[in-house]
């Protein structure tokens, strides 16, 4: 028991962000909780727009603070509440415990400072290391991401997109963080270099055993690299719980709208079956569940009170009250 | 990159060229010339005035004039020499530029100092009260003329106060007011370019990149949104200069500086046709230098720009050996 509480590595409770645009405010995390054990892969699933770049960015707390209008919930990393934690304390874990890989590579680097020396800055900063130190182990870790350090010098606009979201990494696993955030990290990249960054951080991750949320909304991509996974929709959790249990025994009408969605190469279907309507309007959510106006079950209970998650077994939670049908 | 150097610099020439041309028609069609004021003032008849002016070939047709003009100029280096003092233009002009020299460097240390740190924190609290305070009165200093800036701070701190010279030149606190009326504007245009384009950079995603690794705010701000937001700070600022660099007229003639400025003002007023051509070809000589380093330190803060600034002379290179 006591060896489980230390192996937790990050706890979100009730995680609330809500942001201010033009006198309304949308409410882009409704309520989450989730936790990443060391050493876990857990893969955050959503439709663009349902908060999953937000729940990240709100573990770093490098939200926009203008656009912000509040956040709130508990954020336990290592045993320590993010969302209390002074600035200073934050640089100081940011880029050393946690780190973060973005979407676009393309716009992720600074452009008019050579790879290395962008690798370098966090070195020199958490390892206490001497500049030059810093820059010779940002060469190495280049070398580690399949670039040759010979090119270390170059700027940004010199590399190719697959090789640019390979400095991020370079740059995000530097200081062997606890735990890595990957925003979508291949979904900018070309088709087959998006195996090949894959392979690279899944491989990164088990040899430095770093944490990580993968975020995507990609469900191939969860399946080959995922632990956990946990199904967002409109800024909440509607299912969570291990892959096999997400992808054997879906439960969510939702969940299971998302599998129709992907061509299955094993069963002749003349058609797939997309998932009718679009998300709610954050700044107007739907009183009960939230997926309710597109789901094929919902019932007038859907649209009344909120809807708990609810634990099938330990290792599968779900927010319906239709999973029984 | 050298080739593009000395590309640019070689394009001055015919920039010059043009330049004095223009100039020199233009000072040809202003009515009335030295000599006629002049001897006007004498009892002169006005025969007399017009043999004068056959004599220094103000009559001759214009291709003639600007023929000599030019054969002058870039045959024998000799910018004339002024009608009314007869010491040589250029002598003249070499004196001067030590005052509009400091003059310039002066009021641009100034407002780049004030103005870059101004901007940046505006942008850095966009929106705040403090930001709008500062967008207000940069407003108003940008729009305020500077030689009423510059009266109003001589009534002030001359004449009420008793602190500081009215005029002239000497030491450096004769400096101080003259640099001050020349600054504030810029200040208040380097510091809203700044603003806006710091705006413009701090919401990269980039920038989220560098708060990620960890580093300070102002390390973010300054070490890697400032210095992407520069370009069009560095343009606003090499115009400022350019500018000052040419002599500033009004602030030169309102508190009586020798420089540049002044002198090309009192050219004007004498139809001294030589000083003003001669003033107008530093003005556009100094300029086109100030641009051609503003578009150099595009290419040292830029290695986008130096990359193109580099292919261009290589694909002509390729060309040319193609052909």
């Amino acid at each position: 028991m006591e060896n489980e509480k230390n192996n937790k590595l990050l706890e979100i409770k009730d995680l609330e962000v809500r942001y201010r645009s033009g006198g309304r405010s949308v409410h882009a995390v409704n309520g989450v909780s989730l936790s990443v054990d060391r050493g876990e892969i857990l893969g955050l699933v959503g439709e663009t727009g349902a908060g999953k770049t937000t729940i990240a960015k709100s573990i770093l707390r490098i939200l926009p603070d203008h656009a912000i209008q509040s956040v709130s919930g508990e954020i336990i990393f290592d045993g320590e509440d993010l969302l209390k934690a002074k600035n200073n304390r934050m640089t100081a874990i940011r880029g050393y415990k946690i780190s973060m890989i973005f979407q676009d590579p393309m716009t992720a680097l600074n452009p008019i400072m050579p790879v290395n020396k962008q690798i370098a800055e966090g070195i020199a900063l958490h390892m206490g290391v001497s500049k030059r130190e810093a820059i010779e182990r940002a060469n190495k870790m280049l070398e580690t991401v399949g670039i040759s350090s010979d090119r270390g010098g170059e700027y940004p606009h010199q590399f190719s997109g697959g090789m640019k979201q390979r400095v991020v990494i370079a740059m995000a696993l530097a200081c062997r963080p606890d735990l890595l955030l990957a925003d979508e990290p291949t979904t900018a990249l070309d088709v087959t270099i998006q195996a090949q960054v894959l392979e690279l951080i899944a491989n990164l991750q088990k040899e430095l055993h770093t944490a990580m949320i993968l975020i995507t909304h990609d469900l191939g991509v969860v399946a080959g690299v995922c632990d956990k996974v946990a199904v967002v929709y409109a800024g909440e959790i509607l299912e969570s719980g291990t892959k096999e249990e997400i992808f054997d025994h879906p439960k969510h009408p939702y969940t299971k709208g998302l599998f129709g969605a992907l061509p299955d190469l094993s069963k002749k279907v003349s058609r797939l079956s997309p998932i009718d309507g679009l998300p709610p309007d954050p700044t107007n959510l739907p009183p009960g569940c939230p997926f309710a106006p597109r789901c094929p079950k919902a019932t007038d209970e859907c649209r009344q009170g909120a809807i708990a998650l609810e634990a099938l077994n330990p290792d599968h939670l779900c927010r319906c009250i239709h999973i029984d049908e | 990159m050298s080739r593009y150097v000395t590309k640019r610099i070689l394009q001055i020439i015919p920039i010059i060229l043009v330049v004095s041309v223009l100039i020199f028609a233009i000072m040809s069609l202003v009515p009335s010339d030295p000599i006629t004021i002049i001897m006007s003032q004498t009892s002169a008849t006005a025969e007399e005035i017009e043999a004068a002016r056959d004599a220094a070939g103000y009559n001759d047709p214009f291709l003639v004039r600007l023929g000599n003009y030019l054969k002058n100029l870039y045959l024998h280096g000799d910018m004339g020499k002024s009608f009314k003092t007869g010491s040589p233009v250029f002598k003249d002009l070499m004196s001067r530029l030590p005052v509009t020299f400091r003059l310039a460097f002066g009021s641009i240390l100034v407002s780049v100092l004030l103005g870059i740190p101004l901007g940046v924190l505006s942008a850095v609290r966009a929106g705040s009260l403090s930001d709008r305070m500062t967008m207000f009165f940069t407003l108003m200093l940008n729009s305020m003329p500077n030689f009423w800036l510059a009266l109003m701070l001589v009534i002030l701190f001359s004449l009420k106060l008793k602190l500081l010279p009215t005029n002239g030149i000497g030491g450096l606190e004769h400096y101080i007011l003259p640099v001050i009326a020349n600054s504030v504007g810029a200040v208040a245009g380097i510091a809203r370019q700044t603003r806006a384009s710091v705006l413009e950079v701090i919401r990269s995603d980039f920038v989220s990149t560098a708060r990620s690794k960890g580093l300070k705010e102002r390390v973010v701000i300054w070490k890697h949104a400032l210095p992407n937001g520069l370009i069009p700070v560095i343009t606003s600022i090499g115009g400022f200069f350019g500018r000052l660099l040419g002599g500033s007229m009004v602030i030169e003639m309102t508190f009586s500086l020798p420089g540049v400025g002044s002198y090309m003002i009192n050219g004007i007023n004498n139809r001294d046709y030589d000083c003003v051509q001669g003033a107008m070809l530093w003005i556009a000589f100094i300029f086109a230098v100030t641009m051609l380093v503003v578009d150099l330190l595009y290419a040292f803060i830029d290695p986008r720009i130096k990359a193109q600034y580099a292919a261009s002379s290589a694909k002509k290179k390729a060309k040319k050996e193609a052909a």
